[in-house]
C-alpha cells in the first residue's frame, strides 16, 4: 500500500466510526459521571453492568486478524500479503482488552479488512470481468456476484444469518445498493467494487461483539 | 477519490447490515434457530474471540445444544476445541507473563512459559488434566510438535512461525517433558537443569533471550525482587501495598535496602520502606530468598541460573555488583546504601510466611491452607496453588475476560469459585463463568 492510498483509508475509517461512535461514548459517559444511572452490576470484576443484559465482550487484537481470514474463508490469510503487512504496521494499535468500554483499536479493523480484501482475487468468488475494469457493462454483468459475495462473507461471520434470516433479502439488498451507489463514481473499478463489498461486510463481521 | 467514497459507505453498510440482523433475530418465525445460532455465536467469541469457523462441526453442535437450552454444553464445546486453546487459554497464558496482565500484541511469540501454561490450562501434552494449582511448581518443559517439509519436528514455542501460530492445535502439539533448564552461569554455553527445588513452574521457564516470558519481565538485571513481587501479584490479583505492612522488623530487609534512609521506618509522606521490603512482598522471609541468588536474566545469555554463587553474583546484595561486597560488609563509615540489621536470604532457600503474616491476618486473606513455611520455590509454589485467593482472582480474570459488562451476582461467583477450587479445572470454570445468564 502507498502511504497516499493510506492515509485516504485512515480519514476515511476516521470519519465512518463517527457515525456508530455514540452507543460507546454514551456508555463511557456513563462510566465517568459518578452519579451514573446505570444500576451496579454487583460483578466483582467490574464496575458497569445492567442485569438481565448479557455482557459484550469485544474482538482482541490476538481475535481480529484470524475473525477477518475466517469470514473470507481464508482467501486471505494474515501472514501473507497486503494483509500480513499491515498486521505488522498496525498490530500494537489493536485492542488487548475486551472491554469494550476501555478497549482502543477498534477503528484499525477496517485497516486490516481492507489489506485483507486487496488481496482476495475475484475468482475465490466467482466475479467475472477483468479487476481494473471500469465500465457499466462489466459492473453490471458482476452485479450479482458482487452481492453474493458479501452475503457469503456475512455468513461466515455469522453462522448462515445473512442468507437464511428472515431479512435475507435486505441484506443483499444492502449489498446492492452500495455497488449501485459505487457505479455512479467515475473511475471505481470492478475491484473496487469487490473490495467496498468485502470491507463492509468483513469489517461487521469482525467487530461484532460478543455477537 | 472512489475508493475512499466507498470505503466511508463500506463502514455505513456494515451498520446497516448488522441492524438487519438483529431484526431478524427477533422475528418469530425465525425465532428458534436465529436465537441457537445469536447464541452458538455469543459463547464462541467470548471463548474462542470469534475464531472459531461457523462451518466447523463443533459451531453446529454448539448451535444445537443452545437450541436444546445447554449452553454450558456450548460453552464445554467451544473451551474444548482447538480454538478455546488457541484463544482464550493462550491470551490468559501471555496475560500471565508480565504484571499488567497484557496479552500483548498479536505478533507476540509463544514462549516456553506460555506453552506450559496452555498445556497445563487445556490438560494437554502429557498434563494428564486440566488444572491451576500445578503451574507455579510443575517440574515440565512443554514444547511443540509441528510438520515442517513433510516430518513432524519438536520445537520450542518461540520457534513457531506466524502462521504456525495461527494454526497449531495446542491440544495435540504439546508435549511436555519432566524438567526445566536454564544457562549455567559457570558456564554460559552450556544448559543445566534446575534443581527441583528451585524450579517454580512456568515462572522458571525461558529458553532464550527476549522471549517476553516471566523469567525475563522479573529476573532481567535488578536484584530479584520484581521476580517475587510478579510471582505473588500476578496469581493474587494483589496489588504491592495490599501486602504491605510496617509490623516488620528491620532484619527482614534486604541488606542493599538503606536503612539509614529516613523513610525506611516511617513513611512520612510516602510508604515506609519496611512496609514493602520488611512486611511485604520484598521482605527476605516471603519467597525473596528463594529466587534472589538464584536466577539471572541477560539480553545475551537469556535465563540463567546461577550455579557458581559468590559475592559479586548474588542480587540479594543489590543491582551493581560492584557494590554488592560493601553491601554485605554493610560499614557504615565508607558505605551506607544497605542494611546492617538485615539477616540477608537465607543460603538454602528458606521461606516462612507465618511470621509476619500469620497475625495481622494476611494468611487469612489469602485463605492460604499450604504450608507456611519450607525451603526453596517449589515448595512455595505448591503452596500458593493451593491458596483460596489464586481461584477467586482466576475467576475474576476469566469473568473480565468473558463478559466484561455482565452482571453476574454475589452467589453464582462464589458458587462457581468454590466449584473451581474443588476441582482444579480450569476449563469448566471458563465454560461455567461465560454460560451464565449474566455473560452468554
Amino acid at each position: 500500500m502507498d502511504s497516499k492510498r493510506l492515509n485516504r483509508i485512515l480519514t476515511a475509517a476516521v470519519l465512518a466510526v463517527i457515525p456508530f461512535s455514540g452507543c460507546t461514548l454514551q456508555k463511557e459517559a456513563g462510566v465517568d459521571k459518578p452519579k451514573s444511572t446505570l444500576p451496579l452490576s454487583g460483578n466483582p470484576a467490574d464496575e458497569v453492568g445492567i442485569p438481565g443484559v448479557p455482557g459484550a465482550s469485544g474482538a482482541t487484537a490476538r481475535a481480529i486478524p484470524l475473525r477477518i481470514a475466517n469470514g473470507v474463508k481464508n482467501n486471505a490469510v494474515p501472514t501473507s500479503g497486503n494483509f500480513s503487512k499491515a498486521i505488522n504496521q498496525l498490530a500494537t494499535n489493536l485492542p488487548d482488552d475486551t472491554n469494550p468500554n476501555r478497549a482502543t483499536g477498534y477503528d484499525q479493523v477496517p485497516l486490516l479488512a481492507y489489506a485483507a480484501c486487496s488481496d482476495i482475487p475475484l475468482s475465490a468468488y466467482s466475479i467475472p470481468g477483468n479487476k481494473g475494469a471500469s465500465d457499466s457493462k462489466t459492473i453490471t454483468a458482476a452485479r450479482t456476484a458482487l452481492i453474493a459475495a458479501g452475503v457469503n462473507i456475512v455468513d461466515q461471520h455469522t453462522g448462515g444469518l445473512g442468507s437464511t434470516g428472515a431479512l435475507s433479502g435486505q441484506v443483499a439488498q444492502v449489498f446492492g445498493d452500495l455497488i449501485d451507489q459505487n457505479s455512479q463514481i467515475s473511475g471505481e473499478t470492478l475491484e473496487m467494487h469487490f473490495v467496498s463489498v468485502c470491507m463492509a461486510a468483513s469489517t461487521f463481521g469482525t467487530q461484532m461483539m460478543g455477537f | 477519490m472512489g475508493f475512499h467514497v466507498s470505503s466511508i459507505r463500506g463502514r455505513l453498510i456494515s451498520g446497516t447490515v448488522a441492524a438487519l440482523l438483529v431484526g431478524a433475530v427477533g422475528l418469530s418465525a425465525q425465532a428458534a434457530d436465529s436465537t441457537a445460532i445469536v447464541g452458538a455465536l455469543r459463547l464462541s467469541g467470548i471463548i474462542t474471540g470469534g475464531t472459531l469457523p461457523t462451518n466447523s462441526t463443533e459451531f453446529n453442535t454448539m448451535v444445537s445444544q443452545v437450541a436444546s437450552g445447554d449452553y454450558l454444553g456450548a460453552a464445554n464445546t467451544a473451551i474444548d476445541s482447538q480454538y478455546g486453546s488457541g484463544y482464550l487459554l493462550r491470551r490468559l497464558a501471555f496475560q500471565m507473563q508480565n504484571p499488567s496482565l497484557s496479552a500483548g500484541s498479536v505478533i507476540d511469540k509463544d514462549n516456553d512459559a506460555t506453552a506450559f501454561l496452555i498445556a497445563h490450562f487445556a490438560g494437554a501434552g502429557g498434563v494428564k488434566a486440566s488444572t491451576l494449582s500445578k503451574v507455579w511448581s510443575d517440574d515440565l518443559t512443554c514444547t511443540v510438535n509441528v510438520v515442517r517439509n513433510g516430518s513432524t519436528v519438536n520445537v520450542h514455542a518461540a520457534d513457531l512461525s506466524p502462521a504456525e501460530q495461527n494454526t497449531i492445535d495446542w491440544r495435540t502439539a504439546l508435549t511436555c517433558s519432566p524438567s526445566q533448564f536454564a544457562v549455567k552461569n559457570s558456564d554460559k554455553t552450556a544448559k543445566m537443569e534446575i534443581p527441583s527445588e528451585d524450579v517454580g513452574g512456568y515462572t522458571t521457564l525461558s529458553d532464550r533471550a527476549g522471549d517476553n516470558s516471566f523469567a525475563q519481565v522479573g529476573a532481567l538485571a535488578g536484584t530479584n525482587l520484581r521476580f517475587i513481587e510478579n510471582f505473588w501479584m500476578i496469581a493474587t490479583g494483589m496489588d504491592l501495598l495490599a501486602f504491605a505492612s510496617t509490623e516488620a522488623p528491620a532484619q527482614k530487609a534486604p541488606r542493599f535496602v538503606p536503612e539509614n534512609d529516613p523513610h525506611f521506618l516511617i513513611g512520612n509522606g510516602q510508604t515506609a520502606c519496611i512496609a514493602c521490603h520488611g512486611g511485604g512482598l520484598a521482605s527476605v522471609d516471603h519467597g525473596y530468598a528463594a529466587v534472589a541468588d538464584l536466577f539471572d536474566f541477560t539480553t545475551t545469555d537469556g535465563f540463567i541460573y546461577v550455579d557458581n554463587q559468590s559475592t559479586s553474583t548474588r542480587k540479594s546484595l543489590g543491582s551493581d555488583p560492584n557494590n554488592r561486597q560493601k553491601t554485605l560488609d554493610c560499614n557504615l563509615s565508607k558505605f551506607t546504601v544497605c542494611n546492617p540489621d538485615s539477616v540477608g536470604v537465607d543460603p538454602n532457600q528458606g521461606w516462612d510466611l507465618a511470621t509476619t503474616w500469620a497475625n495481622r491476618g494476611m494468611l487469612t486473606t489469602l485463605g492460604w491452607t499450604g504450608a507456611t513455611a519450607g525451603q526453596g520455590l517449589n515448595s512455595l509454589g505448591q503452596a500458593l496453588g493451593k491458596a483460596g485467593i489464586v481461584y477467586s482472582n482466576f475467576v475474576k480474570r476469566v469473568m473480565k475476560e468473558v463478559c466484561p459488562l455482565g452482571a453476574m451476582n454475589d452467589s453464582d461467583v462464589k458458587s462457581i469459585t468454590a466449584a473451581f477450587q474443588s476441582s482444579d479445572d480450569v476449563k469448566t470454570m471458563i465454560a461455567r463463568v461465560a454460560s451464565n445468564g449474566a455473560c452468554r
